[in-house]
């Protein structure tokens, strides 16, 4: 066997050799190299190394859920016991107000509803429901006139604002008339149950 | 197996967190009632009284009760700890105008295992039916619900918050002013 053509191909190449030559060379590798695999340990820790990224993911949303729960609540509180009747008129009180109108809710249909008068001779209580629909329109006109002259810089800023202040006065009254209206209700009714347990106590078995 | 172990402990916690809040979401909703269905009345009612009043307007009530008035003095201090009132009176001009179908949705919700019925009366002769259903944790009331059917008129009322049951019974009398148009016709037995 001549071992120079099998080192750089020189001289007479052997018969055998040409032959094995043209059978393989079909069989000629021709795409390029395929990364190298990565052993299995590795893969294993690239799974470990995701498992915390969920978990922070995870407690973040958490915190963003609950600053998101407490801020509103905060809100609340906030708009809640800032409200007041004799503050002047600011930007941030008027904010505060349209809290106050957005938590108002009209407490029944004014189609459907018998209001009583309250007469000074007799001294009645007023039950007043159906003005309450109409004092919650009066407080939006209320709030887009205020929007109105923020925006033409505040032309008559002490009457909006006392305005405003007239109408909390007489939303509050209202909301006390039927405060005092439900409570009274409330307490005759358990009144009427106490009653009438202790007449049956005082009567005995049968 | 450790990670299993890790990764199940983080998902448990997690259902953990997720089924308390939906439970103090849930209890909170319970104490109010939805009385919604009983509007249906309004239209069938001679008269009816709606109250409704909860958050901002039940404490700008409170800020305007008087505390120099006695009587207003003791609501004042009633209110306190009160989160919601809604009351619901309807009077009938004759008996059967409405059925114990439109109290069950009421009645549905007292069922739930938070609320728990006090007082009950019922008297055949005059055909009225009394309730009262209470909410407590522990020695705290955190709600009441009262249910007044009478033939001629019906009352449901809701307080949520925790409310003080003595004085607010003796608060009936005080008010210094005549009843009200809503009390029932009935007479009251003699004692």
């Amino acid at each position: 066997m001549n071992e120079d053509y099998l080192w750089d191909k020189s001289g007479e190449p052997d018969p055998e050799i040409e032959r094995l030559e043209q059978t393989l060379g079909r069989l000629r590798y021709k795409r390029p190299a395929e990364p190298l695999p990565l052993p299995a340990s590795t893969r294993w820790s690239f799974k470990l190394n995701s498992q915390p990224a969920l978990a922070a993911a995870a407690a973040l949303l958490l915190l963003i859920l609950a600053g998101g729960v407490w801020l509103g609540l905060t809100r609340s509180n906030s708009s809640e016991g800032n409200s007041t009747i004799t503050s002047g008129p600011t930007p941030t009180e008027i904010r505060e107000q349209q809290q106050i109108v957005s938590d108002v809710r009209p407490s029944v249909e004014p189609d459907s509803q018998i209001e009583k008068r309250a007469s000074q001779d007799e001294g009645k209580v007023v039950a007043a429901a159906v003005p309450y629909v109409g004092s919650r329109r009066d407080k939006l006109s209320g709030r887009s006139t205020g929007a109105r002259q923020e925006l033409t810089g505040r032309r008559e800023p002490s009457r909006s604002s006392r305005e405003r202040r007239e109408q909390i006065a007489r939303d509050g009254e209202k909301a006390k008339e039927q405060l005092i209206l439900a409570l009274h209700i409330t307490s005759e009714k358990l009144n009427r149950v106490q009653k009438k347990i202790q007449t049956s106590q005082e009567r005995g078995p049968v | 197996m450790k990670l299993v172990m890790i990764k199940s402990l983080k998902v448990v916690s997690l259902l953990f967190i997720i089924t308390v809040t939906a439970s103090l979401t849930t209890q909170a909703q319970t104490v109010r009632l939805q009385l919604s269905d009983l509007d249906k009345l309004e239209s069938r009612a001679a008269e009816s009284v709606n109250v409704t009043l909860d958050g901002a307007l039940l404490e700008l009530a409170g800020k305007f009760l008087n505390s120099k008035k006695p009587e207003e003095a003791a609501i004042k201090e009633l209110v306190l700890g009160l989160k919601g009132v809604y009351v619901k009176v309807f009077k009938f001009d004759k008996e059967g105008e409405y059925s114990v179908a439109d109290i069950e949705t009421v009645r549905t919700q007292l069922r739930a295992p938070a609320w728990a019925r006090m007082f009950g009366v019922k008297t055949k002769k005059e055909g009225e039916n009394l309730e009262v259903y209470m909410m407590m944790t522990g020695s705290q009331v955190n709600g009441i619900a009262v249910i007044a059917a009478e033939p001629k008129q019906l009352a449901v009322i809701n307080i949520v918050g925790s409310i003080d049951l003595e004085k607010l019974i003796k608060l009936s009398g005080r008010f210094g002013i005549p009843s009200i148009e809503i009390t029932t016709d009935n007479k009251e037995p003699k004692e």
